[in-house]
């Protein structure tokens, strides 16, 4: 077993009794073999949520009264699978080709949990989709990030139109997804979003806001 | 206007989809750096079984966001950040599961003593409540300074100092006389 040491050094400043846990902690770092961690399950892994976030970084433009209440009742020429699978149903999708661990059906993820992974607070969440449906955002009350999350299955795209920007998904019936996360700008604040899918592709897009910058 | 981008606030986005994380770069990370994060993982939450789960989690998040940790002065830093903030969110769920898996091992019997006094000082360390864990483990066992202690977890200098201190008096507090007697003898 290769012994890891983060300290190796022996502090001359050190107490007895500081120097005592020293080595106890670099003695029990070292008590179990480490498991090995494979960086193509790793990304596979990440491939399987099939999340798309996308950071959209508002300016400072605080627009007058607060946030509101978002009630997706958005006009929708598409149509909702299930109400369940808001609850994060597996959902369908075509059998393995190959019956590799790769191309195997996935199931479907919430993408509001992206989201929340992101610290990000919830302002819309469609739910399972098909088609194409626009959906009311809430007035932005400060300056922050806005993150959309998208979620699909099947093979086609899915392009999602906030305010005068959009963002296009590939989607597929296997496990091609991707966890991404680029900025569209937007000059001015959304007031709301599109969802356009092609046919066959079921979709679920998330907006959230927090506070705090990208990546932090 | 701000522009920033979540996987990389130095590189201007591309208008759509990017790859999740460079392949040869990442890889390289995990064969090389993943033990030495999860030796840190175990001794900050007593449990194997939490240590996997956490290192699983960081570098999922990591390849998420490789870019940006590439461009790091310090990739593993970058990385044990990730972890330890990580740790601080969830320490819910760890805790349900805190459990020190080297109570089951066995050791040599010329062992026996230096393990109970070391077995001794790890219950103290995990019943620490896990901010100032934290604070311990990454001074004693990361050989941290106290201003980097403090960028990592959006605390004040003074505050890693205090949780130190605080830390260090609960440890002696927590261990039966005889061992911290013992500890004491050690001193040369």
């Amino acid at each position: 077993m290769i012994r890891h040491s983060a300290r190796a050094l022996h502090d001359a400043n050190l107490t007895p009794f500081e120097q005592n846990l020293v080595d106890t902690l670099n003695d029990v770092a070292n008590t179990p073999d480490a498991p090995q961690f494979d960086a193509v399950i790793i990304k596979r892994r990440i491939r399987r949520r099939r999340s798309t976030v996308t950071g959209l970084v508002l300016g400072a433009v605080v627009i007058g009264g607060g946030a509101t209440a978002l009630a997706l009742t958005g006009t929708s020429a598409g149509s909702s699978p299930s109400d369940a699978s808001k609850a994060g149903v597996a959902a369908s999708s075509s059998p393995s080709p190959s019956g590799t661990p790769d191309d195997a059906p996935m199931a479907w993820q919430d993408p509001a949990a992206a989201l929340r992974d992101q610290g990000g607070e919830i302002w819309a969440d469609t739910g399972r989709r098909t088609g194409a449906a626009h959906f009311p955002l809430p007035a932005q009350p400060h300056a922050g990030t806005v993150w959309t999350s998208i979620e699909c299955q099947g093979s086609g795209k899915v392009t999602v139109t906030v305010g005068p920007s959009s963002y296009t998904e590939s989607c597929s019936a296997g496990a091609s997804g991707t966890v991404n996360a680029d900025q569209l700008p937007f000059s001015t604040p959304a007031t709301h979003f599109e969802v356009t899918g092609d046919e066959g592709v079921t979709w679920g897009v998330a907006v959230g806001w927090s506070r705090t910058a990208p990546g932090h | 206007m701000r522009k920033q981008t979540f996987m990389d606030g130095a590189d201007p986005a591309p208008p759509h989809k990017r790859a999740e994380c460079p392949e040869v770069a990442f890889e390289d990370f995990v064969a090389h750096r993943s033990a030495a994060l999860f030796r840190g993982a175990y001794v900050l939450t007593g449990s194997r079984e939490a240590a996997e789960d956490l290192v699983q989690e960081t570098l999922e998040r990591a390849c998420r966001r490789w870019r940006k940790v590439a461009a790091a002065e310090s990739p593993e830093a970058y990385v044990r950040r990730i972890m330890v903030n990580l740790t601080n969110d969830r320490w819910r769920r760890f805790r349900r599961s805190k459990r020190l898996d080297l109570m089951g091992e066995t050791f040599p019997a010329d062992e026996y003593a230096r393990l109970d006094s070391r077995d001794q000082l790890i219950r103290a360390l995990l019943q620490l409540p896990m901010g100032m864990r934290t604070v311990v483990v990454l001074r004693y066992f990361h050989d941290m300074p106290d201003a980097e202690i403090a960028a990592d977890l959006g605390i004040s200098a003074t505050t890693v100092r205090s949780q130190l201190a605080r830390g260090l008096d609960k440890l002696r507090a927590q261990l039966p006389s005889p061992v911290r007697q013992q500890t004491e003898e050690v001193a040369p």
